[in-house]
């Protein structure tokens, strides 16, 4: 299959989004980077994965520079600039050039729970790297994560062709506006399993989308096994969508022709199969290790504790108005506009960046015209919607079992008294291709005379806010 | 085709009038109260309804917004009251929704510098304890609650005003900050961000008029 040019403009333009996003954030002020970096520099440099009970969080050499960088006092105070004095820099490239012990165990903090794709793909860079500092090295994990993130742009693209095969200029504004989304921008800018996790992600869409319209042929049924696997490896969220792929699957065989349905049984069981390798690998491992099954991310996986109604009710308000007579959780906040929304817009840093309040009131008119042109092209596309109930269904489970899965880490957590809320705007990333068709259909839905000019504003508004969230970046830290 | 082109024309316009504005506009300059970070103290939190005073501030003219260093990862909406005696010298509102170690709450321009100044912080509801950092002090003069029972000490207070200096004229100087702490030393680091982004947009142009005709 030859891969259309625009495709892959729209992946090169994600990929410079994100280079140019590495540049704008300062080192270690990626959320939880200095931690990710710490599980990177831990398993590149001694083969193992952070040890849960080690001491220390980070290997010397980054507390160092994490230190010389002013890292723990730049970090959730908007009011703390980053470095500014020659001083300053001469201080961390002496650091820099200091030989340091070799890296010792780490814990790496918050990055300890997750599974090590993400970071051993990260140790690609690093070692290539080896040539310079702990800067250098971490400059190219950042240009890698964008690489990654060119990976999933492209992948939504070829989503957004399977869904809307009928207006080929269409796919150009889906690709290009989650290109130059800043909140991926900034992600990818960054050294964050998340973006291996919106990859993954963006494959299954498509891979399932072209499913649903060639059928569940053998070839597709492997590629879905190994993308899933793929994100089982990649980061524990991957667990809201798996759901999701299953209902996929279990569609893609009903509704298959009487003749090839076997096949296509076939297929299915070959997917979950595959997807499930790395999982019952992991099992037994730890089985024999005769360690807690599921190592560190055991306690993460415990999907429900106390009282099942609380903990529905508690995701439901995580991004919905509480209901009448239910005990309220999130009192004094629309979490849907205060949290949600006002997050994709922009925030960046350690959620310490973010524009002025009326920047978010502003947004809510061409997020509402694009809501409204979108209905206008479903009503006027209603005669083909029945068709596409199967794939629709699919990728709603995928989409509400993701949204689940957060809110229910976050009220796990906070009943746990181990923190939280957890509310990044960036976990609702994974589903940008399905942002990217809503785009789409968005400009369809100005109609055959106004369509191509509404996308175009599309792409343009989303380029905007863009760059408006790098500068505000730039005059966060360097102002 | 003809109209794809004026649609990008006019947007990419736009998008340049926009940031012009931006770029002519200061970064608002701290007038007053700027505490070394590393002093700072937590001196206890507030709940719902809480509030907390404390007199003896000077408001600098000209002050657009304060800068107070509450703490919260899902912070509640808050109101900002800044009186001279009985007078309302100026007030502002936040919404719910911030999450860092400090907050900025815009208010009505102040017109001249107010000594002896109370300024109160009132919490509206929230799901979890706000707390208040700043330093500590003698209980005669640090902050207090509604029922004027003093804390340990003053919380912060950042006074802000738009700046003198546009952006543009501030460009060489944050050029060189961005040059420091990175991986790339100097100017470049800035040249190569802003080279990115002519990229960016020649290559959406570009593909917007080839596939969009």
């Amino acid at each position: 299959m030859r891969l259309p040019r625009a495709a892959w403009v729209c992946a090169a333009v994600a990929l410079l989004n994100a280079a140019c996003w590495s540049l704008v954030t300062p080192p270690l002020q990626g959320i939880d980077e200095p931690d990710h970096v710490a599980y990177v520099q831990e398993l590149a440099e001694t083969g193992h994965r952070p040890v849960v009970g080690a001491a220390n969080e980070l290997s010397e050499e980054e507390l160092i520079v994490y230190e010389d960088l002013h890292g723990a006092l730049i970090r959730f105070r908007p009011q703390s600039p980053a470095i500014s004095s020659d001083a300053e820099q001469q201080q961390l490239e002496r650091d820099l050039a200091s030989r340091f012990p070799p890296v010792g165990p780490v814990n790496a903090g918050t990055a300890a729970t997750e599974p090590p794709l993400y970071y051993a793909l990260e140790t690609i860079p690093y070692t290539l790297g080896s040539w310079g500092d702990l800067l250098d090295r971490l400059q190219l994990m950042r240009l890698f994560s964008g690489l990654i993130a060119a990976v999933a742009v492209l992948m939504s693209f070829l989503f957004v062709r399977e869904t809307l095969p009928s207006a080929p200029w269409a796919w150009t504004v889906g690709g290009l506006a989650v290109a130059v989304m800043p909140l991926l921008g900034f992600v990818s800018g960054a050294v964050n399993p998340e973006v291996l996790l919106v990859a993954v992600s963006a494959a299954l869409f498509y891979l399932l989308a072209r499913a649903f319209r060639l059928g569940l042929t053998r070839r597709l049924g492997l590629a879905i096994g190994a993308v899933s696997a793929a994100g089982f490896l990649a980061k524990l969220n991957f667990i809201g969508l798996a759901p999701g792929v299953l209902v996929g699957l279990s569609l893609l065989v009903l509704r298959a022709p009487r003749a090839s349905r076997r096949a296509a049984l076939r297929s299915a069981a070959a997917a979950v199969l595959i997807a499930f390798t790395p999982v019952a690998l992991y099992v037994l491992i730890d089985a024999l290790a005769v360690k807690p099954l599921l190592g560190a991310a055991a306690p993460v996986l415990q999907l429900v504790q106390g009282s099942i109604t609380r903990e529905i009710n508690y995701v439901w308000q995580f991004y919905l108005p509480k209901l009448p007579g239910t005990e309220g959780y999130f009192p004094g906040i629309d979490t849907a506009r205060g949290l949600w929304f006002d997050g994709v817009i922009g925030r960046f840093g350690w959620d310490d960046v973010f524009f002025p309040g009326w920047v978010y009131d502003l947004a809510l008119v061409p997020a509402a015209a694009l809501a409204a042109l979108g209905f206008r092209a479903l009503v006027l596309g209603r005669g083909a919607l029945a068709r596409h109930i199967p794939a629709t269904l699919t990728y709603s489970v995928m989409a509400v079992g993701l949204l689940v899965l957060v809110g229910a880490d976050s009220y796990i957590s906070e009943h746990s008294g181990a923190g939280g809320p957890y509310w990044q705007p960036r976990y609702l990333l994974p589903l940008i291709p399905l942002l990217a068709v809503g785009l789409a259909l968005a400009a369809q839905g100005a109609g055959a005379r106004w369509g191509r000019v509404a996308g175009v504003w599309i792409v343009v508004l989303f380029f905007a806010n863009d760059l408006f969230g790098q500068l505000q970046t730039v005059a966060r830290y360097y102002g | 085709m003809r109209d794809v082109k004026i649609a990008l024309v006019l947007a990419l316009a736009l998008v340049a009038i926009a940031l012009a504005i931006v770029l002519s506009g200061s970064p608002p300059a701290v007038t007053r109260a700027k505490a070394p970070i590393a002093d700072a103290q937590r001196l206890g939190a507030l709940a719902s309804g809480g509030e907390v005073c404390q007199g003896g501030e000077v408001v600098p003219r000209g002050t657009t917004a304060m800068r107070v260093w509450l703490e919260a990862v899902i912070g509640p909406p808050l109101t900002l009251t800044a009186r001279s005696g009985s007078r309302v010298l100026t007030s502002g509102r936040r919404g719910a929704g911030w999450s860092t170690a400090s907050v900025t709450i815009p208010v009505r321009p102040v017109s001249r510098t107010s000594s002896d100044v109370t300024v109160c912080v009132r919490v509206g509801q929230t799901r979890e304890p706000v707390h208040l950092a700043g330093v500590e002090t003698p209980a005669r003069s640090a902050s207090y609650n509604a029922s004027h029972e003093p804390r340990a000490g003053r919380v912060m207070v950042e006074y802000l005003r738009p700046g003198r200096s546009s952006w543009w004229s501030l460009a060489r100087s944050v050029s060189r900050r961005m040059g420091l702490g990175h991986a790339l030393s100097g100017i470049w680091v800035a040249l190569l961000a802003l080279s990115m982004v002519v990229a960016m947009a020649t290559a959406m142009g570009r593909l917007m008029l080839r596939e969009m005709r």
